[in-house]
């Protein structure tokens, strides 16, 4: 069944449809949650909260407009949301912590550990989301959403609300940073 | 063209979502351009960079706990909290409290800061428009909503 004929079904009244949109989609949710926020049990509470979130918005949800785009969106701000409190909090804190940010990324890789300058699996992921931290907000939605969530460039355009030429220059620039940023692990 | 233009492209070259024709152009160029190619090599081996392979698996309760905590919810919202009130003390409880419920609002919309100063205005609302019905005039949560945006 596709996702507007469960929204339907939903709205009048079967509510088991839900559940199936809970199935269909929590992969998906998570873990655009975890790459905004990069902690794992945060992206599970998060994802608890964007599907309750969903299930009372449900009935009142258009059904001429994309449930998925709808759920990204969701996703997306409810994160943002997360990110932007969890960095006030930590603004409070920084005053004790002045100078901890040494690379570029905030990072201290330690290569002298691998000699073979192959970087250890989990490091290379907190890298990466290090890295995108530092993008604007505009630039990192687009690239979490192509990169690992693969939605084409006028799905991301239509969650953003923006054109499809707005997303491939957020993607570029994006691009251009995470090079500069990640460029010790190319080398 | 110039090879400007051509490394603003190659992204979109990368996600194949170049136009036939836009992505002929910058496939020709970087035939023949040693420092688009290098580039474009540059751009290939940053983007691996970022499969690090890490997927997160659904937590197996995810479904029942969201569901209970919607039920739990919904009883709260149905339980006649003011059933054993008078009945005639009822209407002067709501005024009550809707009226403490306004000046702590105004208290915390002062010290709060203004969301307009944070650094990004980016603002993907989820109860937008495009996407759900507006709220049904005259309910309580429409005057509400309706009464905070005036105070704003
Ligand atoms: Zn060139």
């Amino acid at each position: 069944m596709k996702d507007e004929q469960l929204v339907t079904a939903f709205q009048h009244g079967e509510r088991d449809a839900f559940d199936k949109l809970v199935l269909r989609y929590q992969d998906k949710v998570l873990n655009t949650c975890f790459r905004f926020l990069g902690d794992a049990d945060e992206a599970h509470d998060a994802t608890q909260d964007i599907f309750i979130k969903v299930y009372r918005a449900l009935d009142r949800f258009k059904p001429r407009a994309k449930f998925s785009t709808w759920l990204y969106r969701i996703a997306v701000n409810h994160s943002l949301n997360l990110v932007r409190s969890k960095k006030r909090r930590s603004r409070l804190r920084t005053f004790s912590l002045l100078g901890a940010e040494q690379s570029q990324i905030g990072l201290i890789v330690d290569h002298a550990a691998h000699p073979d300058s192959r970087i250890e699996k989990k490091e290379r992921s907190e890298c990466v989301h290090r890295a995108l931290e530092k993008l604007n907000e505009e630039q990192r939605i687009a690239i979490i959403l192509h990169r690992f969530e693969d939605l084409s460039y006028k799905e991301i355009a239509t969650i953003m609300n923006t054109s499809v030429s707005s997303v491939e220059s957020r993607l570029f620039r994006a691009r251009q940073k995470l090079a500069k940023l990640l460029q010790f692990m190319l080398d | 063209m110039k090879c400007s233009v051509i490394q603003q492209k190659l992204s979109a070259c990368l996600d194949g979502e170049l136009e036939d024709s836009q992505n002929f152009l910058v496939e020709s160029h970087l035939k023949t351009c040693q420092t688009c190619a290098t580039e474009f090599e540059k751009l290939k081996k940053m983007d691996a960079l970022l499969d690090d392979g890490v997927r997160l698996r659904p937590h197996p309760y995810l479904l029942t706990r969201v569901k209970a905590s919607v039920r739990a919810s919904l009883e709260k919202q149905t339980r006649p909290l003011w059933a054993f009130l008078h009945k005639g003390l009822a209407p002067a409880f709501v005024v009550a409290g809707l009226l403490l419920g306004i000046v702590i609002g105004l208290q915390l919309n002062d010290n709060l800061p203004s969301r307009a100063t944070t650094e990004q205005s980016a603002d993907y609302s989820i109860i937008d428009a495009n996407f759900v019905e507006p709220l049904p005039s005259g309910s309580i949560t429409a005057t509400y909503v309706g009464l905070v945006n005036s105070m704003q």
